[in-house]
């Protein structure tokens, strides 16, 4: 079994508080264009994570639903104060799993990424972590996860 | 007005927010602090300062949300009201005169890179800063790292 991992983390204002309890299955470090537009910022970092692994501390996020290139759309839960995202569902695989903004952490260093992909169209005065797979866009989960991430994603897609 | 000729456009996801950049930005923050990590949910902000009277919006109405600040004096972070991404943001030090733009928001971001990262005291450990552009582990002088041309438009928007 995993080993044991918590981490709380929530909004700018405070309303909405939750805790993680268990390791993330994959850690992505997403520079495609869309990412870079969601945060502001240069990329996106999504922790993936069976929903059901995220325990609501306080609040309760809003859903927005924004469009995406593959066109499914994803669903980004939102403090529905401050507005400051928490985690997002894509289209593509439900909404049980969550993908969490690793920087909404309390401890936001508690998580680093476990690959770069969408490198294609990473921002040039960026550069890689030796160390990392990257990837010009996407890439396939069974080369790279960890056997235990397969076997949860798995379950949680059965 | 003097300006570059510099022009960028950017928005939001949905398209209802569109704006344009009139002018180069005055100075460009990579900030590492923990607030900003929790606002973009990435390892950094990028923020371009610029002139609020120098981003045009080009369609839709920009919703302000305030949020609390580490200053304790506030912030608002402006977003389109359908869906919520942030295009910029106002400080209080600074007021409404001076925007602070999300740089990921514009359709050409790699067109700005920051000029100085700051707070990389908070820093994610995995992230390498470039080699080439100053860093400081908390907030800096503008004196002393911002170009005079940027100082005299800081200045100016003081008056």
């Amino acid at each position: 079994m995993s080993e044991t991992f918590s981490a709380e983390g929530g909004c700018s204002c405070g309303q909405v508080r939750y805790r993680v309890t268990e390791r993330p299955l994959f850690v992505n470090c997403c520079h495609c264009t869309w990412c870079q537009r969601q945060s502001g910022s240069a990329f996106a970092i999504n922790a993936m994570i069976e929903s059901d692994r995220i325990k609501l501390l306080a609040g309760t996020p809003e859903g927005i639903e924004v469009p995406t290139p593959s066109g499914k759309g994803q669903t980004i839960m939102r403090c529905p104060n401050c507005k400051i995202a928490v985690w997002g569902h894509y289209g593509g695989a439900g909404d049980d799993l969550a993908f969490l903004r690793v920087g909404s952490l309390d401890d936001a260093t508690a998580l680093e990424p476990d690959v770069h992909i969408y490198t294609s169209t990473k921002q040039p005065w960026v550069s890689l972590p030796e160390g990392k797979p990257s990837f010009p866009e996407y890439y396939s989960a069974k080369e790279i996860w960890p056997p235990e991430s397969l076997e949860r994603m798995a379950a949680l897609m059965s | 007005m003097a300006t570059t000729g510099f022009v960028a456009e950017g928005g939001c996801t949905c398209g209802t927010v569109r704006y344009r950049l009139d002018d180069d930005p005055i100075f460009v923050h990579g900030c590492h602090c923990t607030w900003c990590q929790r606002q973009s949910g990435s390892a950094f902000a990028v923020n371009a300062m610029i002139e609020t009277d120098r981003v045009t919006v080009l369609s839709g109405k920009l919703e302000e949300v305030p949020i609390p600040s580490p200053s304790g004096r506030g912030q608002s972070i402006l977003r389109c009201p359908s869906c919520r991404i942030a295009v910029w943001s106002h400080y209080a030090g600074n007021g409404q005169k001076l925007a602070f733009v999300h740089v990921g928001t514009l359709d050409d971001a790699g067109r700005i890179a920051p000029d100085i990262h700051i707070y990389t005291n908070t820093k994610m450990p995995w992230f390498t800063l470039p080699a080439d552009k100053p860093a400081v582990p908390g907030y800096y002088r503008a004196s002393e790292v911002m170009p005079l041309a940027s100082l005299a438009r800081m200045a100016a928007l003081g008056d």
